[in-house]
């Protein structure tokens, strides 16, 4: 048997989702939520992100490995950015036999709140070996700017 | 869609060699079989073809896949929940694998391997005389 290292921010967010997966259960017993079906509910996974600041722009890299460009959505609302999709099991038929199953899949999504100050306008996306990398630039405003005091 | 021959593969400058003393990271896999074949699918994000390798010694098969690891030092992060570290990871194969006949394909970080059975332990029927 292999040993698989433990990554601890795959197994918080999974409680993080389990959670709320919990509370949902009971205001659904009690009848005070309404039924919402948006992508967070139904997914059952999700990436792990770094988030890099650079001088301009933040960059955002998730791995979504396996899929391709088409299959992932990526959207803006209202200051958070979500990821979402599905990752398929292509090869899985009845008669195979499976000896390791490590790789998550299904459907997936993660949002992120995105901080004041930045350019909404030019979000742009990339997809490259499964790994998604989003740039999301700073607005004008929120740029450092070096401002020269003089000293009389 | 891109192929990797094993046999090219081992011709090349060895990428292990290059990071032997980096930090690695294990790969998650899937292995499943059917009548024919292993099929083993390994997640390798932020790979690319040229930085990955597939070396067969005897029955250890060991996948390599180098990440730059350099680039992701020097930044300033706000959230790091991926770890940084190359792919590493090793698998004894089996007997009844055809070693001569192993296939591999990287698509979008992904890698899949497909390990094709001995004629000898597939499964066939017997004619009845």
């Amino acid at each position: 048997m292999t040993l698989v290292k433990w990554n601890p921010s795959r197994d918080l967010l999974n409680i993080e989702r389990d959670f709320n997966r919990l509370f949902k259960s009971f205001n659904e017993r009690f009848g005070t939520r309404r039924k919402l079906e948006d992508d967070y509910e139904n997914a059952s996974w999700a990436p792990l992100a770094d988030i890099i600041e650079k001088e301009d722009f933040y960059l955002l890299k998730a791995d979504i490995p396996g899929l391709t460009k088409d299959d992932v959505k990526v959207s803006y609302t209202n200051g958070v950015l979500s990821i979402s999709g599905e990752r398929k099991e292509e090869n899985e038929s009845k008669d195979s036999n499976y000896y390791k199953i490590e790789r998550s899949y299904g459907k997936f999504f993660r949002s992120f709140t995105l901080p004041e100050g930045i350019d909404e306008n030019n979000i742009n996306a990339e997809f490259k070996d499964g790994t998604l990398s989003i740039k999301v630039p700073k607005s004008e405003k929120a740029k450092p700017k070096q401002i020269e005091v003089k000293i009389k | 869609m891109e192929q990797v021959k094993n046999q090219e593969t081992i011709e090349k400058k060895s990428i292990v060699d290059e990071i032997i003393d980096q930090p690695y990271i294990v790969p998650f896999v899937n292995i499943y079989e059917n009548e024919n074949e292993f099929i083993l699918k390994a997640d390798m994000p932020g790979v690319s073809k040229e930085n990955l390798e597939l070396k067969l010694d005897d029955n250890n098969m060991t996948i390599v896949g180098k990440v730059d690891l350099q680039n992701e030092l020097n930044k300033k992060y706000l959230l790091k929940e991926k770890r940084s570290g190359n792919y590493f990871r090793n698998f004894k194969l089996s007997d009844s694998v055809d070693t001569s006949k192993i296939t591999a394909q990287l698509e979008n970080g992904q890698v899949e391997i497909k390990l094709p059975k001995k004629d000898s332990v597939k499964p066939r029927n017997i004619e009845i005389l």
